[in-house]
């Protein structure tokens, strides 16, 4: 029933909230009388209030469900990896002509640099064709079920920056990311699991901190949850000691009655998104240690990943991503720590610690790859892998010295990235690069264009997912982005 | 003059206004109601004499340009001309008054007939002759999406043949064939394309007019096709400029080229992994709301493919009980095309409501314990994906999977079909992949081999 007395205890904000939507609705019901969605439409803007995460259509009929996106922070070498230049070899060593150098800036590059060669060895693989190094020879054996874009650039040549860019679409702070977006765009499937998850190996979290998962200035709900494969999979959700789960219980329904007395007097609909977010942490004390959980897992499973429970690693969080993506997690973003190949100590050598991390991610995505093929997960799953940035073709020399190891500068020109699954053709290579690998020739693609492509496996117009913010409509996008129909089945 | 032409696109829609308003008011004016509308015939009808005069002249003006289909054109100048001939003798028999009613109403026809019929000439020569009729629902064949021949082996197709001429087919004959010439260009033939059009030769190289205004961004005005038309995919547009750069030799077979690997790389991209849109053409009614309804409530995610779409995806993934799902579901036997119930112990009532829904495309029981005797797969002709990993079921699937004519993907992993079964079922219907899965990693000295300095 009206109680005139409820008029004292709005505020603004709540004013502007409701005249936003109830005002909005009665609008559009006035100039549109007869039209049968109308109830619809308004009970929808609603619900998104309510209940933020719950599933939405697709503008178009999707390709994939879910997407897991690999990203190796630091930015690993395509000289090393899939970008064959044998034109390279011969001029290892000899000093970088001037033409590639006017003009441009460098992190690190001073003076004149000499080239460096591959150091490794090429071969084609599988009935594509497609060149990858004996860096990943597991990997290898699976290239015809991916399509690779050799010639993706960007215009950020420091991490952070870069970071931002490929997963917000712009390299400052303040924007969402694309796992935002999506879950923003198509709510979660899974009622106690959070529709966005990040997982982070290596030893560090990006450079760019967790704004890279964040929601920017969309409603907090849509940020990435970062979950541990060590101790409490996320923070703080074991019951402390000496509250058992009846207790926690008890604990949540009482908070949960204030909040509803709460509601009656101010009728806020944010008080019952609240009660609603108290019911999913409660249910996900259960249901987050039980999906986290690898142990249980058969010993194949374990043999082919390469896992040690109990650890962290990229094994652990590949696994995890197939398990998560099983249980309806819309997306699954994995970081892995130090491929930021300088050669400024053994770690960072183009020959002993890219090597080294080449091993570690080798078996678990390649077995990622295949266990999602055969739960038949692959077809509505999309796979994504790069870094920020590629390499440079010349050898790093840091304040115009020469380095103790060989190492390779920033490059935004040419870098490779591959996806795999939820609609991308199988063995396709689109994008060529220059005989030195510095610029595209052939097939260049933006940042942007892999992001309008992977919400366009979901069934999103990148130019349609929009949020009003600061009096525009903004998205992932921005102004930029196509899709990158030559990988797309 | 040319410049006087470029008015004629502005001034043509008066006299069709003018006139056709003047034709109507001439008729409704007999009636006693609207007698009064008589005073209004003359001055409309003057009016539209003097713009058919003005855009006859332009006209002519602006078919100086060329580039115009030149049958057409002829018709189109002639009913122009006849259109204001036939305006000016109608203004001056209504100016003579008179008992001529008859005299009038004869000319107020033909110069009806000759307005539609000059409008309509002159319309297609800016858009086409086929414009009108396009999306004609009669017209059907002309709305197929954009389709490139399947080559079996594409080092023995003539690249001109086999592979350029299907996409300038369908990206520029439309603007520029027999049909129309703008830019006096014709790309439908060998003898078109050397002549080149009005900016000169086409196959210069990549920097000829073909080369350079495909590869142009979208927005330039100088790009082709022009950015309100589909655009080709940088794939095509890389083939095209492959075969100029080779050359541009119309007989030549694609294995004589010297960049034979980038040519049959591209097509292999214009190729790879066309695979049928998994929904259905003709979109349903709407489902039940009281049936989704209830779906909903037992705690099932029923939503449309898509937004506009009646079509539905179901998944079972937050149920807990079943009791309540079998009798809404088989009430949305029409819509429902895409299913979820993995992991779940399903009630025979599920497993039997879930053999009815005869428009489902994708069913994916995976890790999911139910009476294979309760499922029937004669009525799910239509699926395509169908993922029965984990479900341990064996021989007694057979000869129901044999019936599914239209599967693609079957997913076998951990069940207790036999190697020969599965032999049995691809023989069977050679479009369909199986994957049994359990796959192996080998262990690699690399795979524990560290690098140290």
């Amino acid at each position: 029933m009206f109680d005139p007395k409820h008029l004292l205890n709005v505020s603004r904000r709540h004013f502007l909230l409701e005249s936003a939507l109830g005002l909005g609705a009665l609008a559009l019901g006035t100039l549109m009388p007869g039209c049968g969605r109308r109830k619809e439409d308004a009970i929808r803007a609603m619900d998104r209030v309510l209940n933020p995460m719950a599933p939405r259509p697709p503008h178009f009929a999707p390709r994939a469900k879910r997407v897991i996106y690999l990203h190796m922070a630091g930015a690993p070498s395509q000289l090393e990896l899939f970008d064959y230049k044998p034109e390279l070899m011969k001029l290892h060593d000899q000093l970088c002509p001037p033409s590639l150098l006017e003009g441009k800036t460098f992190a690190f590059i001073r003076g004149v640099p000499k080239m460096m060669g591959p150091q490794a060895n090429f071969r084609q693989r599988g009935d594509s064709g497609a060149w990858v190094s004996d860096c990943l020879p597991h990997f290898a054996t699976i290239a015809d079920e991916v399509s690779f874009l050799k010639g993706v650039h960007t215009d950020q040549f420091n991490h952070a920056p870069a970071q931002l860019f490929v997963h917000t679409g712009s390299p400052r702070l303040g924007r969402p990311s694309i796992g935002s977006w999506v879950t923003y765009g198509l709510g979660s499937e899974n009622n106690d699991l959070p529709g966005f998850v990040v997982l982070t190996s290596g030893g560090n979290t990006p450079d760019a901190g967790k704004s890279v998962w964040g929601s920017g200035f969309l409603p907090s709900v849509y940020q990435g949850v970062q979950c541990r494969s060590e101790g409490d999979p996320v923070l703080f959700l074991s019951d402390p000691e000496g509250v058992d789960r009846a207790l926690k219980g008890e604990m949540i329904d009482a908070i949960n009655k204030v909040n509803a007395e709460h509601y009656k007097e101010f009728n806020d609909p944010e008080t019952l998104t609240r009660i609603a977010q108290y019911e999913m942490a409660y249910r996900m004390q259960i249901s987050v240690p039980e999906v986290m959980n690898i142990n249980d897992e058969p010993e194949y499973i374990h043999k082919l990943y390469g896992t040690t429970p109990g650890k962290t690693s990229f094994a652990n969080n590949c696994l995890l991503a197939r398990k998560l993506v099983e249980k309806g997690v819309r997306y699954v973003q994995l970081f892995d720590w130090g491929w930021d190949a300088h050669g400024t100590d053994p770690a960072t050598a183009i020959d002993i610690g890219l090597r080294n991390k080449c091993r570690e991610i080798d078996r678990p995505m390649t077995a990622l790859i295949l266990d999602l093929k055969q739960r038949g997960l692959l077809d509505e799953t999309l796979v994504v892998w790069g870094g920020e940035f590629g390499r440079t073709p010349m050898k790093e020399n840091r304040d115009g010295k020469e380095m103790p190891f060989m190492g390779r500068d920033h490059h935004l020109e040419a870098f490779t990235m591959w996806m795999a699954g939820g609609g991308i053709k199988k063995g396709v290579t689109w994008g060529e690069t220059d005989e030195i690998g510095y610029y595209p020739v052939r097939g260049k693609v933006s940042v942007h264009d892999v992001q309008a492509t992977i919400l366009n496996q979901l069934g999103l117009n990148h130019e349609e997912l929009t949020y009003q913010f600061q009096g525009r409509p903004f998205r992932l996008t921005d102004v930029a982005g196509k899709v990158i129909t030559e990988i797309v089945v | 003059m040319l410049f006087l032409g470029r008015f004629h696109p502005l001034l043509v829609h008066f006299p069709i206004v003018l006139l056709l308003t003047a034709f109507v008011f001439e008729v409704m004016s007999r009636s006693h109601h609207f007698r009064g509308l008589k005073f209004s015939v003359l001055p409309l009808l003057s009016l539209g004499a003097v713009s058919a005069i003005l855009s006859a002249l332009t006209g002519y003006f602006i078919s100086q340009e060329g580039g115009y289909d030149q049958s057409t054109l002829d018709r189109h100048q002639w009913a122009g001309i006849a259109t204001a001939v036939v305006a000016l003798a109608a203004t001056a028999a209504k100016w003579r008054r008179g008992n001529q009613r008859g005299l009038v109403a004869t000319l107020f026809i033909i110069l009806t007939v000759l307005v539609v019929a000059t409008g309509h000439l002159g319309a297609g020569l800016t858009h086409g002759r086929d414009f009108l009729t396009e999306y004609a629902p009669w017209n059907r064949q002309s709305q197929t999406a954009f389709t490139l021949p399947v080559i079996a082996n594409p080092d023995e197709a003539v690249l001109y043949a086999d592979m350029i001429r299907p996409i300038l087919e369908q990206r520029c004959y439309s603007c520029h064939s027999e049909k129309r010439q703008k830019g006096n260009l014709r790309l439908d033939g060998e003898e078109f394309i050397r002549k080149g059009g009005d900016s000169g030769s086409v196959l210069d190289g990549r920097d000829g007019e073909l080369c350079r205004r495909l590869l142009l961004p979208a927005e330039h005005e100088d790009h082709m096709p022009p950015i309100e038309r589909e655009q080709p995919s940088s794939a095509e547009i890389e083939l095209i400029v492959a075969w100029v750069e080779s050359g541009a030799s119309f007989s030549a077979k694609v294995a004589s080229l010297e960049n034979a690997s980038l040519i049959k790389g591209y097509w292999s991209i214009l190729q790879v992994g066309a695979v049928p849109s998994w929904l259905p053409d003709h979109d349903v009614a709407a489902g039940d709301s009281e049936a989704i309804a209830t779906l909903a409530e037992a705690g099932a995610l029923v939503m449309p493919v898509a937004a506009n779409s009646n079509f539905l995806t179901v998944d079972f993934l937050n149920v807990r009980s079943f009791g309540q799902i079998a009798r809404p579901l088989s009430r949305l036997r029409d819509q429902v095309v895409d299913l979820r119930a993995e992991g779940k112990v399903l009630p025979d009532s599920v497993t039997s409501a879930i053999s009815e829904l005869h428009n489902l495309r994708k069913l994916s029981l995976a890790n999911a314990s139910f009476n294979t005797e309760r499922i029937d797969l004669s009525a799910l002709s239509n699926l395509m994906y169908l993922n029965l990993a984990g479900t341990g079921v064996g021989e007694e699937m057979v000869a129901g999977l044999s019936g599914l004519r239209n599967l693609r993907k079957l997913y076998l992993f951990r069940t207790n079909l036999t190697d020969d079964a599965v032999a049995q079922l691809k023989a069977n219907n050679p479009g369909l992949e199986v994957d049994v899965g359990g796959y192996d990693l080998p262990v690699l000295v690399t795979d524990t081999l560290v690098y140290r300095r």
